[in-house]
This record gives structure tokens, C-alpha cells and sequence, in this order.
């Protein structure tokens, strides 16, 4: 007996996990990477996040009498992702509320993974650091070079984040070798500059980010920071400080480039990524909060199906008119 | 430079468009229809145990004389059936029990300066050539390049799709015959530029080059579906068409078929068809009298086993058949027989919005906000996306990695466009 099938016959669909596993994998490269700063405090926080969203997310597919979703393995990146935004003496409370209210507010309440408006991720920070400022914003010093103790965290020396000068209109001693090397105060995500290019190379090549919104994203924020440097700095300097410190390229890479918040039409995703850069930008020079990332991605999302629109109807209008003075 | 559109497809021509073109002669019997399918009477010309020789009209078509078909084989007509083509729907048909062929007479070959338009296309008429692009007969086609006008003629000869590669098979056998042809046809139609398309691998394109000329081939992009054959602008002089000119597409063996019918007499009565898939042991190019059956095809080709699937036509825009008491008619230029192993019913996803169906998209349209719309049921706004720009590739539901079956989905939307509107002020009405 011969049986039916539908073209196209043969066809290039993978599962879901091939994505996320790539964001994993570049997550535990960035984790590794502060764990050797900081000891197994990073690792946990992480962890703890990822945790959380998955147990969230089997609750909610059981409260909602729906197949769990969890081998997608889209809740374990949101959790994970979130506790790479925390800095590493951040409570381990904070990760997990922060992993709950974006499966449990974010994610699920839209109809789950695909159908999210928000990116979880960024919505769950956003609220921890709306909830508790001073826990996200306090940073150990990693030129002391010590492990961090697991669970009391009040001994350990801090100090104060390049950005946090920044926004205070001072200026800062940091040299381009320790911005590059991750040797500042900043959120776990922050440390190892190369590390989060190299990620970033790798989820191009997996077609797991779009490299399209990353580019104009580093593009408008350099030219930004030329033009308007923070402090009385160079136009060098405010780049490299602009660009190498808190979360600017760790939300590039991670929360930017997630193809079910971003715009899916290319020529779409360019002006997104400009969109989310100046939005970055503004908050960075007007904003409440030192690291304000998040909150421009969250912004520039409730965009994305209008750029899709707009800039589809532009590109259509530009060929029509091609077309028209060829002929 | 534009931005190319499409998806990359992998080859797997392999071995069949290395081997040489296998003959399949010998059949107990044929279906062949008494007349493609027309609005017009048809009145069959044969009877049930007639003998008919290789080329007699079965059928005569009241005002529609190209509809007829002409017997592919010489035997005893011995009964009549109806049949569900995958092609052309529901076809009336007669059996034909073949019977061993005397050699035909060797004709005198007259010199293709005394072909006039009028001549060819008449030529093209009483052989039955069929083009296997469209299954549109050939005599229409250069009817509407005569009285419409045609800028540039292509053989289409592309073959995209990762299995076909039967009109590299002829091209391969008879591309001298395949240009001629070409020519007669530029001469009938009143076009001066033509060429053949190609996609192919270098050596293989500079040994076709060495026997027909560069300037009468082209060598296409590589992405799935390819739409542009033919060189736009003035760049390329004689061997480009203008941007307003219209491009007449005609294939390969419809080509070699009106060079037979001219300088052999004959009719057109046999195809070239790919036989591939994984439940094939040896994929190769086959030449199949029409109106062989596909499971006389398939045991040809050392099929013993019923495959799971069978597909008529390629990968990409081939229809799943039921069925293998089909006949080979023109049209059909690929058969892929295949396993659950390789092929099986893809799971499907949520959309990750990886935007790669877009981008697969020649018609520049974006399916994954037709297809949201669609299932939202925002009707009233899918006409501003332009689904009915849509011509079916099947591209982004290759590309899509959710499996979601985007371009059915396209296609639905294509009909439900406003229809809920249309419905409910005729309920009010």
C-alpha cells in the first residue's frame, strides 16, 4: 500500500533543541568564564535559574493540560540567560523569581514558546531589577582574584561597575587589556569580551541569532558613543567603554538576536537592531539604572511585527519603482 | 547586485546523471489516453481489437485538433478503462497489447531552409508534441508566441531539483537536435535571440559548450526555484532580452521531439523520465514509450519490492501517488521511489521565527505573517500581504526548520482572502 505525502516530500526541519542547545552551550562558555574569576557562585546562580523556569514551565503545562514543553529546552535557556544577567553575589533567590515571572508572566501566558510577544529573559530581569536594585547592581572586585563564598555573601569586597562611573559622569581607570580580558566589576554575562564574540560567531553559523540585528546594534551604539561620550573621555575611549562594559554585547548576542522576539524579515532586523541600539543608548545617558539593556530589548520587541510590515512594504515600493525606471 | 532568493538544495543526481540513458522497449501493453483533457467532443478513432501502428490518432477532437493523442506503440487495441492521473485528473483511456514493430523506411532528410512557419507548426501539430514543462501541446504555445510576439526563447533545461537530471540526459544524447529544434521553433515563433539554460558542473557545461557554442548557453544561479534564465538589460547584446521583452520557456524533449517530427517524420511517442529515490537500486535515466504503466517503470529499473512512497515529479512540487497502474504521459519527467527511512511525515514545531521562509521566498512575500494571519483568522488583512503572489515552489515549507507546511497553508490563505467578508454580507444580503 502506497501512502500519501505532501510536497515538498523531503524537508530541512530540525528540532527545537538544536537551537537552544547552541545558546547553552555558549552560556556555560560565558559561565566557565566567570567561574574562573569567581568559583562555582556563577554556575549556581545559573543553574538555579534554569532550574526554576523548567519546573515553572512543567507547572504551567500541567495547570494548563498541555504536552510539556520542556524538551524544547527553551525554559532552560530563558532560566539560564537570566541568571547570566545577575552579578555573581546576587542572592539565589533573585534568579529564580526572576526565571518565574518570565515563564510564569512573560512566556506561558501568550501561549508558550513561538508565541511570545516579550523575551522572557529580558522580562525577568527587568522586574528583578525594577524588585531589587541593589542586589543586581553590586559587583564583587575581580582583581582580588577570590573565590566567592556559596552562600554568605556580605563579607565580600565590591567595587564599583565602569558603567556606574560612567553614569555618574566621572570617568574610569580601566585599560582596554582588563575591558578585553573581563577583569572589571559587572554581571556574570559581562565577563570575557572575546568569549561573547566567539559566541557570537558560533550562533550565526547555527543560524541561532541573527547577525543582521547584531550588526546594526554594534554599528548605532559605536557611532553613538563617539559622537556622545558619557564624560569628558575620548571618542576611543567612550567606545571601548561603551561597548566592553554591563550588558551591551552579552544583549546583543543572547537577548537581541532570539529569532521569536526579533523581526524575521532581514532587512527588518537591521533597523531593529538600530532601533534597539539608540533606545540602549538613551537609557544608558537618561536612565534609572546602570544596566538598562534589557529594558531596550523589551522595548523594541512590541516592535518587531510592525518593522516586519513597514520595512517589507518599503523593500516592495523601492523594487516597484526599480522595476518601473528599468523599463 | 541583488539580494538572491531561494533555497540551496542538495544534489543527488548521482549516479543516473552519469549513466547512459537506458531504453525500456519491450511492454505487454500500453494506457494511453484518447485525448488530453478539452471542453471539446471527443470521438475515439479506434475500437476495441483494432490494430493500430505507432503514431495513429486515437481520438479526433471536434475544434480542438491538438488535444488528440497519437498511439506510442504498434499493437491490438484491447479494451478501455478510466483513469485518475496525477497530471491531468481523470483521463478516459484505451489498452493497447503491443505487437512487434516493423522497422520504419528510411525518410530522405529535407534541408531546414524549406520549413516555413506555417509548416512547423503544422508539424508540431500532427506529431502531438507535448511540452513536459507544463504539459501544454507545443502547437498552442507557439500559436500564442506568433500572435502575442515573443521576445527571447530558453529551452529550459535548469533542472534545479536534487533528482531530475532527464533533460541532462538528452541534452547529453542529442543537444545538436535539441538546437536545431530550438532554431525551428525561434523561426516559427518569429524570434531572433534564443538559448539553452543550464545548471550544471563545470566540465560538464564546457563539454556541452564544445558542441553547441557558448553564446546558446546560459548558466544559471544555483537556488531553488531559479527565475532567471534568460540575461535582462543590454549587457550581453544579442544573447540577452530587454526588461519589458517576454520570455518564451519551452523543455528539452519537446525540442528534440519537433526536430523528429520535422527531419524524422515522427511522432512524439517516447519521454526520458528520471527513476530515483532511495528504494531504487539503480537510479537512471530511462526512455519510456507513453503510456507505460509506472510499475512497468519501476521493474525496469530492479524495483522487486512495493515502495513505501512513490512520487511523480520531483522532490519539491511532485505529487504522492496511490497507485502505480498510472501511464507515463507527457509531462512526466521524474519518478522518486522512496522508504519510511528517508522519508516520513515531518513532526511539526512552533515557529522559531528564524525568518528563513522569507528569505527562501522568490516572490519576495513573507509566509510567516501570511500564515499568522491566517490562523488568527485576521482575513480582512491578508490582502495586503500579497498571497497571491504566491506561485506554489514549496521553498519555505523546505526551508521552515519547524516543519510547519507553510505554502498550503499560503495557498488557503490565497482562498479565504476576504471570503469570511464576502460570506457574511450575503447572509446579511
Amino acid at each position: 500500500m502506497l501512502k500519501p505525502s505532501a510536497a515538498p516530500h523531503l524537508r530541512q526541519t530540525q528540532h527545537p533543541f538544536y537551537q537552544s542547545a547552541g545558546v547553552l552551550l555558549c552560556l556555560a562558555a560565558v559561565t566557565g568564564f566567570s567561574c574562573l574569576c569567581f568559583g562555582w557562585r556563577p554556575f549556581l546562580l545559573v543553574l538555579i535559574g534554569m532550574i526554576t523556569a523548567v519546573l515553572l514551565e512543567l507547572l504551567c503545562c500541567a495547570f494548563l493540560v498541555r504536552r510539556p514543553t520542556i524538551l524544547d529546552g527553551s525554559a532552560a535557556v530563558t532560566g539560564a540567560l537570566i541568571g547570566a544577567m545577575m552579578s555573581p553575589i546576587t542572592p539565589f533567590w533573585v534568579p529564580a523569581i526572576g526565571a518565574a515571572f518570565a515563564i510564569g508572566v512573560a512566556k506561558m501566558p501568550f501561549g508558550g514558546f513561538g508565541r511570545n510577544v516579550f523575551n522572557p529573559a529580558a522580562a525577568g530581569v527587568a522586574f528583578c531589577a525594577i524588585c531589587f536594585p541593589t542586589r543586581l547592581f553590586l559587583y564583587p572586585d575581580p582583581s582580588l582574584n577570590t573565590s566567592l563564598p556559596l552562600w554568605d555573601t556580605s563579607s565580600v569586597i565590591t567595587a564599583v561597575s565602569p558603567t556606574a562611573q560612567l553614569s555618574s559622569g566621572g570617568t574610569t581607570s580601566y585599560n582596554w587589556i582588563s575591558l578585553i580580558s573581563g577583569d572589571i566589576p559587572g554581571p556574570i554575562g559581562s565577563a570575557g569580551i572575546l568569549v561573547l564574540l566567539a559566541c557570537a560567531v558560533y550562533l550565526f553559523m547555527r543560524h541561532s541569532a541573527s547577525p543582521l540585528a547584531f550588526t546594526s546594534y554594534i554599528v548605532v551604539c559605536t557611532l553613538w558613543a563617539a559622537l556622545f561620550p558619557r564624560a569628558d573621555i575620548s571618542a576611543a575611549t567612550s567606545i571601548s567603554l561603551e561597548l566592553c562594559t554591563g550588558l551591551l554585547l552579552f544583549v546583543g548576542v543572547f537577548l537581541l538576536g532570539d529569532p521569536i522576539t526579533a523581526p524575521h524579515y532581514s532587512p527588518a532586523r537591521i533597523v531593529y537592531g538600530a532601533l534597539a541600539a539608540i533606545l540602549t543608548m538613551l537609557l544608558r545617558h537618561y536612565g534609572r539604572f546602570e544596566c538598562c539593556d534589557f529594558f531596550a530589548v523589551l522595548l523594541v520587541n512590541s516592535f518587531s511585527p510592525l518593522l516586519d510590515r513597514v520595512c517589507w512594504q518599503a523593500v516592495r515600493y523601492f523594487s516597484h519603482i526599480r522595476e518601473v525606471l528599468r523599463s | 547586485m541583488a539580494l538572491k532568493r531561494g533555497a540551496r538544495l542538495l544534489f543527488q543526481k548521482e549516479p543516473a546523471i552519469s549513466l547512459p540513458t537506458a531504453e525500456l522497449n519491450t511492454l505487454p501493453q500500453v494506457i494511453l489516453p484518447y485525448a488530453f483533457p478539452t471542453d471539446a467532443t471527443v470521438i475515439p478513432t479506434v475500437h476495441l481489437y483494432d490494430t493500430v501502428r505507432k503514431g495513429t490518432r486515437l481520438s479526433t477532437v471536434e475544434d480542438d485538433p491538438i488535444s488528440a493523442v497519437c498511439s506510442s506503440v504498434t499493437g491490438l487495441v484491447s479494451g478501455e478503462r478510466e483513469i485518475q492521473h496525477p497530471l491531468y485528473g481523470t483521463l478516459s483511456c484505451v489498452v493497447i497489447d503491443c505487437l512487434p514493430d516493423n522497422p520504419t523506411p528510411e525518410v530522405p532528410t529535407p534541408a531546414s531552409e524549406q520549413f516555413t512557419p506555417e509548416y512547423i507548426l503544422q508539424a508540431a501539430k500532427e506529431a502531438g508534441i507535448v511540452d513536459e514543462l507544463d504539459g501544454v501541446p507545443l502547437s498552442l504555445k507557439l500559436q500564442d508566441w506568433q500572435t502575442n510576439g515573443c521576445g527571447f526563447l530558453v529551452v529550459d533545461a535548469v533542472e534545479i531539483e536534487p533528482f531530475s537530471s532527464s533533460a541532462w540526459a538528452v541534452l547529453h544524447d542529442y543537444a545538436e537536435q535539441v538546437l536545431e529544434g530550438l532554431r525551428m521553433l525561434a523561426r516559427c515563433a518569429g524570434v531572433t535571440r534564443y538559448h539553452i539554460a543550464v545548471c550544471l558542473s563545470g566540465a560538464r557545461r564546457r563539454a556541452l559548450t564544445l558542441r553547441i557554442g557558448k553564446p546558446f548557453l546560459y548558466q544559471t544561479d544555483s537556488y531553488y526555484p531559479v527565475t532567471d534564465i534568460v540575461h535582462r538589460g543590454k549587457k550581453f547584446g544579442t544573447h540577452s532580452a530587454p526588461h519589458s521583452a517576454t520570455v518564451g520557456r519551452v523543455g528539452v524533449q519537446a525540442c528534440l521531439a519537433l526536430y523528429r517530427a520535422l527531419f524524422l517524420s515522427e511522432p512524439h511517442s517516447r519521454c526520458v523520465v528520471t527513476v530515483a529515490g532511495d528504494a531504487v537500486p539503480q537510479p537512471q535515466n530511462v526512455s519510456v514509450p507513453f503510456g507505460a504503466t509506472l510499475q512497468q517503470l519501476l521493474e525496469f529499473c530492479d524495483v522487486s519490492d512495493l515502495p513505501d512512497y512513490v512520487i511523480v515529479g520531483e522532490q519539491m512540487t511532485g505529487t504522492a501517488v496511490s497507485s502505480l497502474d498510472i501511464p507515463v504521459l507527457p509531462g512526466m519527467t521524474c519518478l522518486l521511489a522512496f522508504s519510511t527511512k528517508t522519508l516520513r511525515t515531518p513532526a511539526t514545531y512552533s515557529c522559531v521565527g528564524c525568518g528563513r521562509c522569507a528569505q527562501s521566498c522568490h516572490a519576495g512575500l513573507l509566509p510567516f505573517e501570511i500564515v499568522r494571519r491566517h490562523q488568527n483568522m485576521h482575513y480582512e488583512r491578508l490582502s495586503s500581504l500579497r498571497a497571491d503572489e504566491c506561485d506554489g515552489c514549496n521553498a519555505c515549507s523546505f526551508v521552515c526548520p519547524s516543519g510547519i507546511p507553510l505554502a498550503s497553508i499560503v495557498e488557503e490563505a490565497k482562498a479565504a482572502s476576504g471570503a469570511v467578508f464576502l460570506d457574511m454580507e450575503d447572509s446579511h444580503a
